[in-house]
């Protein structure tokens, strides 16, 4: 546990200022964080779902997650035309795999490409795909993301 | 359409057993299979908000896991099976199954042969109590904390709910060398089932 944690659970998101947000165990599912390098506000979001279908409001979905962090982070002091993202996840875990529903982090990750482009917001940077689970801390104190893999080695981006 | 997150205690109750025959049919194959006495243990049924799944589900260790959907023939997918194996017991299933656990391919097809069988019996079940047919998918595997595993089936689960439903069991032979842990995770349609298991009961 770091001081200042917070955790994001699946489908949640959660903004900060000077907090370290985390959330554990993406697979296919994908972190982004946002963030406002000028006031230092950051969030980070638990994506399960490339596209809302004009349902009601919900993190769990990409495009309305990164609709909800930004205004979240606007109530902080940021502002939109400052914010830069980074995301990880979008993993294939299974080996040997029957159902394509279970190819969902591909999807995840495309949809949340061009999501981000129609915000305007630039991706600096990314850790996306291979096979192994992630755990991610995002560093709101200066726009960090750390992410440590299921099978045991870290990547900061 | 009945909803999960407004399951009675009655409707838990009716999930429960209709899980329990399940997995009890499961553990018979698997005892059969392996010469062992296979235990159940008392099975808990949890209605869990996705966003809090990672107090429900171990986010610290990797195990083996193979996932099933249930389709039913006549419309479409009601849930999904997924049965996980702490890595000790995994050496031990294909250690009394293979005789030798030196090939990792080897082992893991033996994990999803055990999972296919296992999933092949709990439909079983539910066709025997609510003479409805459902077929599980060949089973896809994978080894990593559980809950990134499972995450692409709640996605799809959740499309449709902010809850999921998680039956939890245990596996076990009295040697305490071998444990399986069996999760089923019902959609609507299985919830619709559990309705009409009730109504034969009334």
């Amino acid at each position: 546990m770091m001081r200042n944690e917070m955790l994001v659970g699946i489908g949640e998101f959660r903004v900060a200022k000077g907090a370290v947000l985390k959330t554990v165990g993406l697979g296919s599912c994908i972190g982004i964080a946002l963030y406002d390098p000028a006031v230092k506000v950051g969030g980070l979001a638990h994506v399960m779902l490339p596209q809302s279908n004009g349902t009601k409001r919900s993190a769990k979905y990409a495009d309305h997650a990164v609709e909800m962090m930004i205004e979240a982070m606007e109530r902080l002091g940021g502002k939109r035309d400052r914010v830069i993202a980074k995301m990880a996840g979008g993993a294939q875990l299974f080996k040997h795999m029957t159902m394509d529903m279970l190819r969902i982090g591909d999807r995840n990750v495309e949809a949340i490409s061009s999501i981000l482009d129609d915000f305007g917001i630039r991706l600096v940077s990314k850790d996306i795909g291979g096979d192994q689970g992630r755990t991610v801390y995002f560093f709101t104190s200066d726009g960090r993301m750390l992410v440590r893999y299921s099978r045991g080695g870290e990547l900061w981006i | 359409m009945h909803s999960i997150e407004n399951l009675s205690e009655i409707e838990l109750d009716a999930l429960r057993e209709l899980g329990n025959i399940g997995v009890g049919k499961a553990a018979t194959s698997l005892s059969q299979m392996l010469g062992r006495i296979i235990e159940m243990s008392v099975p808990v049924v949890k209605v869990v908000k996705v966003q809090e799944l990672h107090n429900v589900i171990d986010v610290d260790k990797i195990v083996a896991g193979v996932v099933t959907a249930l389709d039913d023939v006549e419309d479409g997918q009601a849930g999904f099976l997924y049965i996980n194996f702490p890595e000790q017991s995994s050496l031990k299933l294909a250690e009394a199954l293979l005789g030798d656990t030196s090939d990792e391919e080897m082992v893991d097809s033996t994990l999803m042969e055990i999972g296919n069988i296992l999933s092949s019996a709990f439909c079983d079940a539910t066709a025997e109590m609510l003479e409805k047919i459902l077929i599980p998918t060949p089973p896809s595997f994978a080894k990593d904390i559980a809950i990134a595993v499972i995450d692409a089936i709640v996605s799809q689960l959740a499309e449709k709910s902010d809850y999921v439903v998680v039956f939890e069991t245990k596996l076990e032979d009295s040697e305490n060398e071998i444990e399986i842990l069996v999760m089923l995770f019902p959609n609507e349609k299985f919830v619709e089932y559990i309705f009409q298991l009730l109504g034969m009961v009334e």
